[in-house]
């Protein structure tokens, strides 16, 4: 390549840059080698909430996803309050809101068939509430569960991996998140 | 006139992603996996970054570098579009698993109803008496005929989603020659004279994969279609 003098050419095509290299040699001559260059960083900003790229949510409003957001987008207004009370020092008023939450999962428990995600996040919640065994939710249980929420809210089509993450926080939180019976299966097995 | 008077001609169901590098690795794992599904699938065109294939003669999918796609052609029955739908929801599934995608930067469902008509000058008489279009009348570069071949478009567009509406009238040439020799069939010569009316609907930011549920969104904005179009057809 020494003692030749390399023009590069570059043309624009939307996102996409393609390089090509010539070597001049005299005349001009195209190299065989070409580079294209791919921008890889995402380039359009990314939407908040999912209800905002459906285009006709309301009239769709017996599908498993209009439910269910329409559900989500309760229980996440419920535990915004269920926070605002909590930090207030109010949990009398934020174990209400909790539990209005859980009066609405196994409506959202119906809508399972968007994914297994979706299933186990709702599972998940619903078991932990039903294992405090009456006892009121801390403030800390009511924001990992507010965080569930809203995340679901916002990927009702959350991948399973990404649901376990958030069964973990719940778990962290203090909250038993698998079905009673498990733990007597459990119990069985040890024995 | 209204959407009943047209034929739902085609629809292209169209997702664009940033680079799915692992195609270069597991794009066999997918045809493998939709051949399993659908023996009848013939590829026709394969190339590292496109592959496409087609199933019973109905549908075509698309996996690429950028952009996965799925197509379905006339004639649209109700239970062809909803297993195009199903095809849509699950092979668009298979390759944003395969490829690890996390966004997918545009969406998109373009919708082709065309009417057909025996000459192209009725055709252009029905776009134009939408009155979408302003004419002048008379005689003007030296010729005094009819305006033929009328095209309108216009899109609109909130930020989110957006949508192109194409209304156009078309005339095009089939023409098979047999091979020299052969008698068994006649040269086919057939001209076909279209009123289309096109709309390709869209996102306009990116969309998280665990956010977009694709027979839902197709469902949708097929009904929106549905719903608005008597704006442009009068109807």
């Amino acid at each position: 390549m020494s003692g030749s003098n390399v023009i590069p050419f570059r043309f624009q095509s939307g996102a996409h840059q393609t390089e090509l290299s010539a070597r001049q040699t005299g005349n001009l001559e195209i190299a065989a080698q070409t580079a294209v260059v791919i921008n890889a960083a995402p380039s359009r900003e990314q939407v908040s909430s999912a209800e905002s790229i459906y285009p006709d949510l309301e009239g769709s409003s017996t599908t498993a996803l209009a439910v269910a957001l329409g559900l989500l987008q309760e229980a996440d207004q419920l535990l915004g309050e269920a926070v605002s009370a909590a930090e207030n020092d109010n949990l009398i008023a934020a174990d209400d809101a909790a539990q209005r939450v859980e009066a609405l999962l196994p409506e959202l428990f119906c809508c399972r068939s968007l994914g297994d995600g979706f299933g186990t996040v709702i599972l998940s919640i619903y078991h932990g509430l039903n294992n405090l065994g009456g006892q009121p939710v801390s403030k800390s249980q009511i924001a990992v569960m507010a965080e569930a929420i809203r995340r679901l809210r916002r990927e009702p089509l959350l991948d399973y991996d990404a649901a376990l993450v958030l069964a973990s926080k719940l778990e962290r939180s203090g909250m038993s998140v698998d079905p009673p019976s498990l733990s007597i299966v459990g119990e069985l097995l040890l024995d | 006139m209204d959407l009943s008077s047209f034929q739902l001609y085609s629809i292209t169901f169209e997702v664009r992603y940033d680079p799915g590098f692992l195609l270069y690795d597991k794009a066999g794992l997918f045809w493998h996996a939709l051949r399993q599904a659908h023996p009848t699938l013939k590829l026709t065109q394969v190339a590292p970054a496109k592959v496409v294939g087609n199933i019973d003669d109905q549908y075509q999918v698309s996996l690429e570098l950028e952009r996965f796609a799925a197509d379905t052609f006339n004639p649209l029955t109700p239970t062809k579009i909803e297993s195009y739908l199903g095809l849509c929801g699950t092979w668009l599934s298979r390759a944003t698993d395969m490829l690890e995608l996390t966004l997918f930067s545009r969406i998109g469902l373009r919708l082709i109803y065309r009417k057909s008509y025996s000459n192209i000058g009725d055709a252009s008489k029905e776009l134009l008496a939408l009155e979408l279009l302003k004419i002048p009348t008379g005689k003007h570069f030296g010729i005094e005929g009819q305006p033929v071949g009328p095209v309108y478009s216009i899109r609109w567009e909130d930020g989110k989603l957006g949508m192109q509406v194409n209304l156009r009238t078309q005339q095009r040439k089939l023409a098979v020659e047999p091979p020299l020799g052969e008698r068994a069939f006649e040269r086919i010569d057939k001209e076909f004279f279209d009123f289309d009316f096109d709309l390709d609907y869209y996102t306009m930011v990116s969309v998280a994969v665990g956010q977009f549920s694709a027979k839902d969104w197709i469902q949708q904005a097929m009904r929106v279609i549905r719903r608005d179009s008597g704006v442009f057809l009068g109807g």
